[in-house]
């Protein structure tokens, strides 16, 4: 396989992923567009030159985690936000900051990781578990879940809510340390 | 001990806007809440990075957009290599920019003026004289902010899209045009301005006289211009090339032309000025060149169906998402 073509598939298999987990600190779709292209140009800029690319996952997640910290240092030190609006951005980019520091280093590799996270998704009930998976993983609107599967809006609040707590207790017990590092 | 509840109503998106302000000022001062917060945050964000099923689908449409930016870029004949610089830089520049703009705030140290904005819709072009005496023709779907009237210093604006300058002459007040990534500092002369945000490049062509160029690196090394010259910015590198058609800058009259112009460029272009979504379904298509020349009032459909006569694609048109399909 030429190098081209290694790239593409790299490309291809974690562009999506690497865009869902900036939206969640950064906010805007646009700006998480913005560094993960910034992620893959470095990458395909340094390509030719790397030696082994046996934990690439970890690699491509460190470095969207440090763009991300990047940003939101830049962002949260602009002037103060007038409006409510931009001071809602600025709080949570804020916080977002402070998560992204804590959240320590990645070591397991895409299998590892897709595995725990799996299993602890499916530790969740069927409906409970689609209702998360759409609403917080594939960023679907949940007034259009509620559509979709002939619930109310509640509902599909209610079903994250009832994720959230069981996903936390379940990956409590399995890696508190690699997930929670705090400070 | 408990946990505030309300930080699993902030995620399972229960808050109204007061109450998530009200959640996230109150984190400032309570510990225990922040890192409640964070946990939860980070189990979000980790969670996304689970593979899922239409994954593979947006990458490849992505891969073909971002490889389309990337060989255009090799093929520039390069004179010689400015410099390169991390791409991270650039994205600095860019993500501050855009920042002053939401904030609407500008250097603390500066008096307030007044900022109008002219934007182009897709489809249109317009030309307006600056108080200055300059003038200005703006492409479609391009934005030109500019003071009401210029100050003391030095006469700034800033664009995004395509735009083409003749400056009147003023020495001492050099007239500066920021893009996305570069600026460019003049003091009298004709010139052209390409910058594409999405793909943080920026083309500046020189017809007469005499412009600037400065990089997003922070420090004030300037690479100077002389007429004919074209320079092209993408990812941190700076290319000069001796040699500008003067063709290309024929959108002033609303004539649109591609010469030996890859597919994936042409439909770059065209999405950008009609500001619809084009997607060609493979490299090898998106690979194959085109000349010709088209009027801007044909309409994107009309150019498309013309080029598809040539090319002998397939195309799909999706109206309610302003989208066209190439396979």
């Amino acid at each position: 396989m030429s190098a081209n073509a290694d790239f593409e598939t790299i490309y291809v298999r974690y562009y999506a992923r690497m865009k869902r987990f900036a939206v969640q600190y950064v906010l805007r779709e646009e700006d998480a567009e913005n560094l993960v292209q910034d992620v893959f140009t470095e990458l395909w800029e340094r390509f030719p030159t790397l030696s082994s690319h046996d934990n690439l996952f970890a690699y491509l997640v460190l470095a969207i985690k440090n763009r991300c910290i990047d940003f939101l240092r830049r962002q949260t030190v602009m002037q103060k936000a007038a409006d409510a609006v931009r001071q809602e951005y600025e709080l949570e980019w804020r916080a977002n900051h402070d998560a992204l520091l804590a959240m320590g280093t990645i070591q397991l590799s895409e299998t590892e990781l897709d595995g725990l996270l799996q299993r602890a998704l499916d530790k969740l009930p069927e409906r409970c578990r689609e209702i998360f998976v759409k609403s917080k993983i594939e960023g679907i609107k949940q007034k259009d879940i509620a559509a979709a599967l002939g619930i109310s809006v509640n509902t599909v609040e209610n079903q994250v809510a009832i994720a959230y707590r069981k996903l936390r207790a379940e990956l409590k017990h399995l890696f508190p340390l690699i997930f929670f590092i705090l400070f | 001990m408990r946990m505030d509840e309300r930080i699993i109503d902030f995620f399972s998106q229960r808050l109204d806007g007061p109450s998530r302000r009200e959640l996230l000022r109150d984190m400032a001062a309570d510990e225990t809440l922040r890192s409640d917060f964070i946990r939860y945050r980070n189990l979000s964000g980790l969670a996304t990075l689970t593979g899922q099923p239409g994954d593979e689908a947006i990458g490849r449409e992505n891969y073909a957009r971002f490889m389309a930016v990337k060989t255009r870029r090799v093929r520039q004949p390069a004179l010689f290599r400015v410099l390169g610089y991390a791409a991270a830089v650039a994205l600095l520049i860019v993500g501050a920019w855009s920042a002053g703009q939401w904030f609407g705030a500008g250097p603390a140290n500066e008096q307030p003026v007044a900022h109008n904005t002219l934007r182009v819709p897709a489809g249109q072009r317009a030309s307006l004289t600056l108080s200055d005496g300059t003038e200005v023709w703006l492409n479609a779907n391009s934005t030109l902010t500019y003071p009401a009237r210029f100050g003391n210093g030095a006469r700034e604006v800033s664009i995004s899209g395509e735009a083409f300058f003749t400056v009147a002459k003023d020495k001492d007040h050099p007239f500066v045009v920021s893009t996305s990534s570069v600026s460019i500092v003049v003091l009298g002369t004709v010139f052209n301005v390409a910058d594409n945000r999405e793909a943080g490049a920026t083309q500046v062509s020189l017809l007469e006289g005499q412009i600037e160029v400065e990089l997003p690196d922070g420090n004030t090394d300037r690479i100077r211009m002389e007429p004919d010259q074209l320079l092209h910015y993408e990812g941190g590198v700076a290319t000069v090339t001796q040699g500008i058609d003067g063709q290309e800058f024929l959108w002033r009259e609303g004539i649109i032309q591609f010469r030996e112009l890859p597919l994936s460029a042409i439909a770059q272009q065209l999405s950008q000025y009609y500001g619809v979504r084009i997607s060609i379904a493979n490299e090898r298509l998106a690979a194959r060149t085109y000349t010709g020349k088209f009027r801007l009032q044909d309409g994107v459909a009309e150019i498309l169906r013309i080029i598809q006569q040539a090319q002998k694609f397939s195309l799909k048109k999706d109206e309610t998402h302003n989208s066209y399909w190439i396979r």
